[in-house]
């Protein structure tokens, strides 16, 4: 029969060493481990593993992306390479045309725009969980000193922060038709 | 699949796709998990400047989420001082040390433009980060997110 994978996804953040298995006094049946360390797994290193993965999750990136902004011909941000915790997409797309699953890219202005995920995601058990960003970094790759502002909303007043908007900046305002390197939290 | 006599643990590798694990996925799921500890941040951080007095909105550490496992903040004038502990619990109920490599930041809502500062010293568990404009100035009622390493 088909089970229900324990817990929640990743992006929600609630990650427990009880999800993967873990457990504050695991223990080898009988007190007995492994009878060959090449074909069995012992309660120690699942108690390990479970705790890894566990820190591993809470501080992951929702969404890592390289963006290249269009704003000479005005037009939505291109999305170079995306690694998402639910899918890769290293084709590319044009921002506001998303693959399923993928967020959409608006542009605001010059150095400015928006990426909105859906309100909940699937992961790849299809376990659906809301989307709450807390905010994001970002490094631009251009000649001239410039930096990247990432500031989370939530654009359909339902308490989780589906949106983030991006501004690249330099001393002398907004920095046009940049590409730069986004992580979503 | 046979479990062997130790079941439920040790576990025996192998079986089916769908009831077992098997030797070589569970090698490759070693070895991704061993690739991402390297390289994952220690914490996230969410700070709201407050007209420097520091706030964290949001925190997400390796070490836990929420309010009683993030560090400490204050503001010494010139930067926000994040503290953490030498050491903290981890999930199994064990106190482990841990040191601080380094850490970024980027502003989240400016008006203008600007950065984080970052000063840290290798190896401290203390990390000073200010939100600056171009000029170097600090931006007293600005929000942003730090990275630690």
């Amino acid at each position: 029969m088909t089970v229900t994978p324990a817990g929640l996804p990743a992006w929600t953040r609630t990650a427990a060493i009880e999800y993967y298995g873990g457990h504050a006094n695991k223990a080898n049946l009988l007190g007995i481990g492994a009878v060959d360390s090449r074909t069995d797994v012992t309660a120690e290193q699942i108690a390990r593993l479970s705790a890894d993965v566990a820190s591993l999750v809470r501080v992951s990136p929702l969404a890592v992306m390289s963006v290249t902004c269009n704003d000479t011909s005005p037009a939505a941000p291109t999305v170079n390479w995306i690694g998402m915790m639910t899918g890769v997409d290293a084709d590319g797309y044009a921002g506001d045309s998303p693959p399923t699953g993928f967020p959409t890219l608006a542009r605001t202005s010059n150095g400015v725009f928006t990426i909105t995920f859906s309100t909940s995601l699937a992961d790849d058990y299809t376990i659906t969980a809301a989307v709450d960003l807390i905010g994001g970094t970002g490094s631009v790759s251009v000649a001239a000193e410039a930096d990247v502002d990432i500031a989370v909303s939530d654009p359909n007043a339902d308490t989780y922060n589906e949106r983030a908007t991006v501004k690249v900046w330099d001393s002398s305002g907004a920095v046009s038709d940049a590409t730069l390197l986004i992580e979503l939290y | 699949m046979a479990l062997g006599g130790f079941a439920p643990l040790p576990l025996r590798l192998g079986g089916t796709a769908e009831e077992g694990i098997t030797a070589a996925q569970y090698k490759r799921l070693c070895a991704d998990i061993v690739a991402a500890r390297r390289v994952k941040p220690f914490a996230v951080i969410a700070i709201d400047q407050n007209s420097n007095s520091p706030q964290i909105v949001a925190y997400r550490g390796q070490n836990g989420v929420g309010v009683g496992d993030q560090p400490t903040l204050t503001w010494n004038g010139a930067f926000t001082v994040i503290t953490f502990a030498n050491s903290y619990r981890d999930d199994r109920d064990r106190i482990v040390p841990m040191r601080l490599t380094g850490a970024r930041g980027s502003l989240a809502g400016s008006s203008a433009g600007g950065r984080v500062k970052v000063l840290h010293v290798y190896e401290s568990n203390i990390v000073r980060v200010a939100p600056i404009d171009f000029s170097g100035a600090v931006l007293s009622t600005a929000t942003y997110l730090v990275v630690i390493r």
